[in-house]
């Protein structure tokens, strides 16, 4: 028997009502505003932009402060308020050549062309919660003769390309290289095997915390053999050019933070190709090293499918070498929906389970409170 | 065109009412907030691929019943988009040309270099001196 049950709306409004009483707090603190968050909450800032898949920095402040600070959950409303709107069309690649950065650094070579630029980060702080008041940072020191921007930083990949190091630059083999692309996830369905295009955009947009677990994986020993080096890190603002329908010809729209890394990994003579190194990219919204990283680990290790697959089972030996695992698992929103899925109401598919159960011959009397 | 879009609405605002003359204009298309899809390249070089949409608001409008101004700015202000469209327009007509020029356009240019000045000191500070140490001898 079947028997629909109605009820909760009631509790569901009052629910929403406490949940927008608890994000506010103790109303003797001050609110927070989304401007406050944009400005001093940035790294927060650009997870939200680059997993909801908008770099729109207002919508994602907005979407942090109504979500509690709860990352993933402002992830899922900026996903959802992109849908509310129109696509005017595609911008011409970025070129990240010409971006200028504000950090950069190269794992392999000291002397990098451009120099090492730290820039802001948190790697050489003490990591120790500082007490007492913020240093006044706004004070300038004496002057300077005023160093340029660097806007055209020389290539780490090219310096590599040059001395003939690279085993497989697997975009030198692409046809059309720069053009812009059709294929587009949020308009077509993830079926393997996957073109590296498509596996870009899924990692670009993934879950930080997923990828990076995964990209662990691999340096623990499941799917790497051997130390990746970093090749080239570089946070900066790139231009976005687009020709709107309307208007003909290309503008500018816009700037955008972005966080673009190498990785290259040792690749000895084998499978017919010369001994040199292999490369794996990572390009993400916002300045998001750790998730550039672990994209760049993880495109390389999904591009060595046949590599890596075993013999027998034609499958790939450990999860983050298996494009179906790393790309259909990496969408925070996808991963959370289904396992949150579980809160709702499973009252009916629980109770075929009982049903099961007792026709195995375990129908011990039933107890109250079983069939609601 | 790129100064419009990145300019502060406050900067666009007060220029508009800093006009000598008010300019009635119509919308040839409405402040309209949409998105344009963001694409690299594999390698920085190679394919191009997805990496996500920015929202952007774009609005047309015509001054003088013939000169026609257009924007797409950054985000959804529809005001920074009305304004900054109605700029382009201007700047098209002679007698608007050269004052704007001289005050709204370089304004946001100081201010653009300010921004650059401020980031290339910044950066410079970071930038790492390696040096050798010499041993033994």
């Amino acid at each position: 028997m079947y028997v629909a049950v109605k009820g909760g709306e009631k509790a569901v409004k009052h629910s929403q009502r406490l949940v927008t009483k608890k994000r506010r707090g103790d109303t003797r603190v001050p609110e927070i505003s989304p401007d406050q968050i944009k400005h001093q909450l940035g790294l927060g800032l650009d997870r939200v932009m680059a997993e909801g898949s908008l770099y729109d920095e207002t919508a994602a402040a907005k979407a942090i402060q109504q979500a509690q600070g709860d990352l993933t959950e402002a992830v899922f409303l900026v996903r959802a308020f992109r849908t509310t709107l129109k696509r005017f069309g595609t911008s011409r690649p970025v070129d990240t050549t010409e971006m200028t950065a504000f950090r950069r650094v190269s794992g392999i070579y000291k002397d990098i062309p451009g120099g090492q630029i730290l820039g802001p980060t948190y790697d050489y702080t003490h990591r120790l919660i500082e007490t007492g008041p913020a240093p006044d940072e706004n004070g300038t020191g004496p002057d300077q003769p005023m160093p340029s921007l660097p806007d055209k930083l020389p290539r780490v990949m090219d310096l590599l390309i040059k001395q003939g190091l690279i085993s497989d630059a697997p975009s030198a083999l692409s046809p059309e290289p720069g053009r812009e692309t059709e294929e587009d996830l949020t308009r077509q369905p993830l079926t393997f095997p996957v073109s590296r295009t498509l596996r870009l955009q899924a990692l670009a947009r993934g879950d930080e915390g997923f990828l990076l677990g995964s990209a662990y994986s691999l340096q623990r020993g499941f799917g790497l053999d051997r130390h990746p080096f970093l090749g080239e890190l570089k946070v900066g603002v790139a231009t976005v050019c687009f020709t709107p329908p309307e208007l003909g010809f290309e503008i500018r729209i816009g700037r955008i933070r972005l966080t673009e890394c190498v990785m290259v990994s040792r690749q000895d003579d084998a499978h017919g190709r010369a001994a040199g190194f292999d490369t794996g990219y990572g390009l993400v919204f916002g300045q998001n090293e750790r998730k550039a990283m672990s994209m760049s680990l993880l495109d390389r290790s999904l591009s060595d499918t046949d590599k890596n697959a075993d013999a027998d089972t034609d499958k790939a030996a450990y999860p983050a070498q298996d494009p179906e695992f790393i790309l259909s698992h990496c969408d925070s929103v996808e991963s959370s929906g289904f396992v949150q899925h579980l809160k709702l109401p499973h009252y009916v598919d629980f109770q075929s389970e009982l049903v099961f159960i007792r026709s195995r011959g375990n129908d011990q009397a039933p107890t109250k409170g079983e069939d609601g | 065109m790129q100064l419009l879009a990145e300019a502060e609405v406050q900067d666009l605002q007060k220029a508009f009412e800093g006009l000598e003359q008010p300019v009635g204009s119509t919308f040839l298309i409405k402040p309209e907030t949409g998105m344009v899809m963001v694409q690299g390249k594999a390698d920085g070089t190679g394919t191009a691929f997805c990496i996500g949409e920015m929202t952007v608001t774009r609005c047309m409008v015509q001054v003088m019943d013939r000169i026609q101004g257009y924007a797409m700015v950054p985000g959804s202000d529809h005001d920074h988009a009305r304004l900054a469209a109605l700029f382009d327009a201007l700047l098209q007509i002679p007698a608007f040309h050269d004052p704007l020029m001289t005050t709204l356009i370089r304004n946001l240019e100081t201010k653009e270099d300010q921004r650059r000045q401020a980031l290339a000191r910044d950066v410079a500070d970071t930038t790492v001196e390696f040096f050798t140490l010499t041993r033994g001898e």
